[in-house]
């Protein structure tokens, strides 16, 4: 039994105030987007529609904390299909945010971003991609990512920690 | 050439060129008025006046786009074209002839049922086309409007319906069967009851409020109208939950469901407050009904689709559950504020269900563009107005003018289509109908087989293999078909040929020789059908003993049948009959199959010379 009493209602309006999330109201549960999805074929219980409708609900505790909005492959088939231009991919993006704000990110998700924010990219870089770059007449990579903050310009404060060594 | 004259019909293009010139150069009459032998006229088919059409039925027309055959250039040169246009077109009417067509005349005469603003609308609309309308009111007099209605519009119309409209007070349709040019409707009345023939039937009951969710606290609950949502508010942290009910119990009406939602976007709008609107159908085909309903979510509005009769009220209606199905879990609302919507609605009449085909109403008026304007999908039955959900007030008015002018349409220009019905004295209940009917129209009631009204086509298979000669749609059966043969080979030539077209290959074909100026053989008699299906062995061999040296039916393409299998029945019965021929020894080559497409006239026409040249 939910309570709508017990819902959130301000939910759907912080969803769509984050980047990508504004389309999410628009949605009329045509469950287009969870026929379309691949992942749904792999995990029944990942539905796109029944997180928008969760969301519009208000049911911000189950959304953030439930482990299914990570399994996005971000392949963009329900946005295509979406006849409500909810955008979906996107507002899950919105989803997500708030759940690692929330705390919610799972451990995996942490160790992306720290790849990321420490290397510029999520892949080690070997000689094989330094040979293709040098035949290109393209610079070496370096296993450390000090290039790639010179060139966005962060600040030694917001590197993380451990950087410069 | 000087029977063939010339019907001037002045059309967009034609500006400019005088008639009288045109008519001299290419050397016809100007029309002389009356009855005329045989005419080109300047306008396709479809655009030329009723009258003229009229006065051309069964004649030798050619309907010459003159205006596309000009195009521009000087006065002379335009003058010329035209001239030599008309003149080909002559050629083409003189040479042309036609042979007899059997038609059936339909109804003309318009029942509206029904109050209010939509069947004084319809009624004025159909007596101002010409129809003489009886309107029957369940009420003392027409002047009663809708509850949603009002009353000062009402009785003004009342006041000045045309002379063609008879007004029956506190009569009610009893029953009704039939379609577009021949309905039989019973209506019951102060004097007791009585049978009647029409054309068309338009119902267009009033609204009346109809009872909000069982269970709801009336004192509490307020009705759409009665909401002001102007100073509620919540805050933050305390929202406060508002409800809105279109419809819960049964689908609101379109207009009932577009007013539920403006009053949850009025109410949505404030600040913190979060509406929920509840509803069995999102009923959103009135102008700008899908917008709102989008707006409305837009703003935050929570959708919330229940089961019919799905909704449970609780404590007056301050405990309100039902199952959510996307998450299919269970759902409640204890909500602050409650609107309903007090629908209007009217009730659909009961001779109308039909238990077999449907139990309720989506199968007679489908959700389609091409039911709009008050159009059911059984031909000649209109359903306006609060039935229909069109909101007060001009829709209503422009619906009922946009039914009046369809059955119009449909009544005078043979788009009428018949429904079965059954004679029980000679009916054995063997089934037959059933088994061969591809609508599903007969069925075995009770007793008895019953019709459904609104799935015959009028395909006629049915009567064709009826071994009683106990149903046919009205205007189809053996006895009247076989009258209009007799009748037709008594005037034609020789040798007498008999060609059974159906309506939707054969007919058309010839129709479209007929438009080229093709020259049928003296002694053709044509017979458009409903469906080749409608022709059996009893019709083919009543056209032989008739005195018709040929039976030729021409049909659709295998798997072209409207009707899955009427073209095929029809060959079939064609080589029977053949068969039997041979035995008696009287010819098997008399009677003949086509297969047939609406655009292979030139097939057609081979066909009937090849035909004829073999009778001899």
């Amino acid at each position: 039994m939910i309570s709508l009493n017990k819902c959130d209602p301000s939910f759907k309006y912080e969803v769509a105030a984050e980047p990508g999330g504004a389309g999410i109201k628009a949605c009329f549960s045509c469950a287009a987007c969870s026929a379309r999805c691949p992942v749904a074929g792999h995990r029944e219980q990942y539905d796109p529609r029944r997180i928008i409708r969760m969301t519009l609900l208000g049911q911000r505790e189950e959304v953030l904390s439930s482990p299914l909005i990570w399994l996005c492959s971000a392949c963009y088939s329900c946005q295509e299909v979406c006849p409500q231009q909810v955008r979906f991919t996107e507002v899950l993006n919105a989803i997500k945010n708030l759940a690692s704000k929330a705390g919610y990110a799972p451990p995996s998700a942490k160790q992306i971003s720290g790849l990321l924010a420490n290397h510029g990219r999520l892949l080690a870089v070997t000689e094989f991609e330094n040979d293709k770059r040098a035949a290109l007449g393209l610079p070496p990579v370096q296993e450390r990512g000090s290039d790639y903050t010179a060139i966005l310009g962060i600040t030694p404060e917001a590197k993380p920690a451990g950087e410069d060594a | 050439m000087a029977r063939v004259c010339l019907i001037w019909v002045d059309r967009h293009g034609l500006e400019g060129l005088d008639p009288a010139m045109v008519a001299t150069a290419a050397g016809l009459p100007l029309d002389p008025g009356g009855a005329i032998p045989s005419a080109v006229v300047t306008a396709p088919e479809w655009a030329a006046p009723p009258s003229v059409r009229s006065r051309l039925t069964g004649k030798p027309v050619q309907w010459l786009d003159l205006a596309g055959e000009i195009g521009g250039g000087s006065e002379a040169k335009r003058l010329a074209r035209a001239a030599m246009a008309v003149a080909r077109a002559a050629g083409r009417a003189a040479k042309g002839t036609l042979p007899q067509v059997y038609t059936p005349q339909p109804a003309q005469t318009v029942l509206v049922a029904g109050a209010g603003l939509a069947a004084l609308s319809a009624a004025r609309e159909a007596g101002l086309l010409g129809h003489p309308v009886i309107l029957v009111t369940p009420y003392k007099d027409a002047a009663q409007a809708g509850a949603d209605e009002d009353a000062e519009t009402v009785s003004l119309l009342a006041a000045q319906l045309p002379a063609q409209v008879e007004v029956l007070p506190q009569t009610e349709v009893a029953f009704l069967s039939g379609a577009a040019g021949e309905f039989t409707v019973e209506l019951r009345g102060p004097q007791g009851s009585q049978t009647k023939r029409f054309g068309a039937v338009v119902l267009a009951p009033d609204g009346v409020y109809a009872q909000p969710e069982s269970g709801l606290d009336l004192n509490w609950a307020e009705p759409l109208e009665a909401l002001q949502p102007d100073g509620m508010a919540g805050k933050d942290g305390q929202w406060l939950q508002a409800a809105v009910i279109a419809g819960a119990d049964a689908p609101a009406t379109a207009d009932t469901f577009a007013r539920a939602v403006q009053t949850a976007l009025a109410l949505q709008a404030r600040d913190f407050v979060q509406t929920t609107l509840i509803f069995s159908e999102a009923r959103v085909a009135t102008p700008g009904g899908e917008r709102l309903y989008r707006e409305a979510r837009q703003a935050g509005v929570i959708a919330a689709r229940v089961n019919p009769g799905g909704l449970e009220v609780a404590q007056g209606g301050k405990l309100l559950k039902w199952r959510e199905p996307l998450l299919g879990d269970d759902l409640e609302l204890k909500p602050d504020i409650l609107a309903v919507a007090g629908p209007v609605s009217a009730a659909m009449p009961e001779f109308l269900s039909n238990q077999v085909l449907w139990p309720g109403w989506q199968w007679l008026v489908p959700e389609s563009p091409r039911f709009s304007g008050g159009r059911t999908a059984r031909s000649g039955l209109y359903i306006i107005g609060a039935l229909r959900g069109t909101a007060p007030g001009a829709d209503r008015r422009v619906q009922a003018a946009a039914a009046a002018t369809d059955l119009h349409d449909r009544l005078t220009q043979g788009r009428a289509v018949p429904v079965p019905s059954v004679r029980h004295t000679l009916c054995a209940s063997c089934l037959t109908c059933v088994r061969v009917c591809a609508h599903g129209v007969p069925h075995y009631g009770t007793e008895s087989i019953e019709c459904a009204p609104a799935a015959c086509v009028a395909c006629g298979m049915c009567a064709a293999e009826c071994p009683a000669e106990a149903i046919a749609p009205p205007g189809w059966s053996n006895p009247e078909l076989t009258a209009g043969l007799e009748a037709g080979l008594a005037k034609a030539g020789s040798p007498k040929l008999v060609l059974f077209a159906c309506a939707q290959s054969g007919a058309q074909a010839f129709a479209e020789l007929c438009r080229q100026g093709y020259e049928w053989p003296e002694g053709l008699l044509l017979y458009p059908l409903p469906c080749a299906g409608r022709v059996g062995m009893q019709l083919i061999m009543k056209a032989l003993s008739a005195g018709a040296d040929g039976v030729m039916v021409a049909g659709c393409h295998d798997g072209n049948c409207r009707s899955v299998s009427g073209n095929l029945r029809a060959r079939l019965r064609v080589g029977e009959v053949a068969q039997t021929l041979a035995q008696l020894g009287l010819g098997p080559e008399r009677v003949s199959f086509l297969h047939l497409a609406s655009n292979q006239p030139r097939r057609l026409a081979q066909a009937v010379d090849q035909f004829v040249s073999s009778l001899g």
